[in-house]
């Protein structure tokens, strides 16, 4: 869902590290190399990359198109294609009779087969158009943290690879442990407290 | 810092317990909460709790609706089980918000928030944008007072006697009033 949708989730990060130079042209450089690749007539079954807030379907990061306020603003960009089972089921079937015809032979060896799955699954993953998921972002870079607007699991971890490839930064997860750690100040006394916290029981 | 895997399993009883401690805070000492920032006028549980119990008899139960009865939960508690998510609503002067906290990753799930200020269509989304920006961020600073406010109790040598105890007590009388004892 969306940053302007009408209900929102949120995963917070603290991102590691600064950027040596100016932080614009440095994350300018970074979204357009890793830019999302566009998969459609390409026998790949998924692509990720970032693209932009406004237009995630045309993404461009030319001069300061993504820095809104003292924002860097963009969203991550999964594209998947689904390929039913029962269809690649069905295409590696025929595709079998018709080899089999073909070299008048009885059976394929299992190496064959293997073969002919991966050109079949290649054939139709060229034909099924991707589905794009977009998830937007803001990057609160002078305060050292993101906004992720995705609490999905497999989108919260394709942003962190995707993060770290494209800035050479970490992201840390804002959690428990985390928030208790880099959010509250503690001071070295508290944190050798935290460290030996067992749970508590209710029950008296 | 510990490893974040590691830390994120070794932890995880933290955010249940916060999100435990926040609905005791929420109805017993509702005004000092509110008053750990000046803009926030009211706060109070919302339509969804889901309460847990990770070791024994592992139940969950989920409670939904405009003013539940939270009868079940406080027994549930009083078993053993923790709060893992807590529907919230926050009133600030200029804005409302309604949302769930998960107390595993302290995820903000399902946020509902007006804009604070009436936009026309023709309105850049860059206005837009950093005016909901500026909401959020308040909104998190109120959950971050909110937890460090819980762990200064829970790290302090007063948390079994005073505030755990008091927790146990609060649990106890409504399990009383649940009985009609």
């Amino acid at each position: 869902m969306g940053f302007f949708s009408s209900s929102i989730s949120c995963v917070r990060y603290r991102v590691e590290g600064r950027i040596a130079g100016n932080p614009t042209d440095f994350v300018r450089e970074g979204l357009t190399r890793n830019m999302i690749r566009e998969i459609e007539d390409d026998p790949a079954d998924s692509a990720s990359g970032w693209t932009s807030f406004t237009d995630p379907y045309q993404p461009a990061f030319e001069g300061d198109s993504f820095v809104w306020g003292t924002f860097f603003v963009f969203a991550l960009r999964i594209d998947r294609k689904p390929l039913p089972a029962n269809l690649l089921r069905k295409e590696f079937s025929r595709s079998s009779k018709r080899r089999l015809s073909e070299t008048r032979r009885s059976f394929l060896s299992r190496d064959e087969k293997e073969a002919l799955r991966e050109k079949v699954s290649r054939t139709l993953l060229a034909r099924i158009p991707p589905v794009p998921h977009v998830h937007d972002l803001v990057w609160d870079y002078e305060n050292h943290r993101l906004f992720f607007f995705s609490v999905q699991k497999a989108a919260n971890e394709e942003l962190e690879k995707l993060f770290r490839r494209s800035f050479s930064l970490s992201l840390i997860r804002i959690f428990p442990y985390t928030a208790a750690e880099l959010l509250c100040g503690l001071k070295e006394k508290e944190r050798d407290l935290l460290a030996a916290l067992t749970p508590s029981r209710l029950k008296a | 810092m510990l490893d974040i895997a590691v830390a994120y399993q070794r932890f995880r009883f933290l955010g249940d317990e916060f999100l435990t401690w926040l609905w005791h805070g929420v109805e017993t000492r509702n005004e000092s909460l509110c008053a750990l920032d000046p803009e926030v006028k009211g706060l109070a549980l919302a339509e969804r709790m889901v309460i847990e119990n990770r070791e024994g008899s592992k139940e969950k139960i989920t409670i939904r609706g405009e003013d539940p009865g939270l009868e079940e939960a406080r027994i549930a508690l009083g078993r053993g089980a923790w709060v893992s998510e807590l529907g919230l609503s926050l009133r600030t002067e200029k804005q409302e918000y309604r949302f769930a906290l998960k107390a595993e990753n302290l995820n903000l799930c399902g946020l509902k928030m007006e804009p604070a200020s009436s936009f026309s269509l023709e309105e850049e989304a860059e206005t837009r944008l950093l005016d909901r920006m500026d909401q959020l961020i308040k909104l998190f600073e109120f959950i971050d007072k909110l937890f460090s406010l819980f762990l200064s109790e829970r790290l302090s040598p007063k948390w079994k006697g005073t505030h755990l105890a008091s927790l146990r007590r609060w649990l106890a009388q409504e399990e009383s009033k649940t009985r009609g004892l």
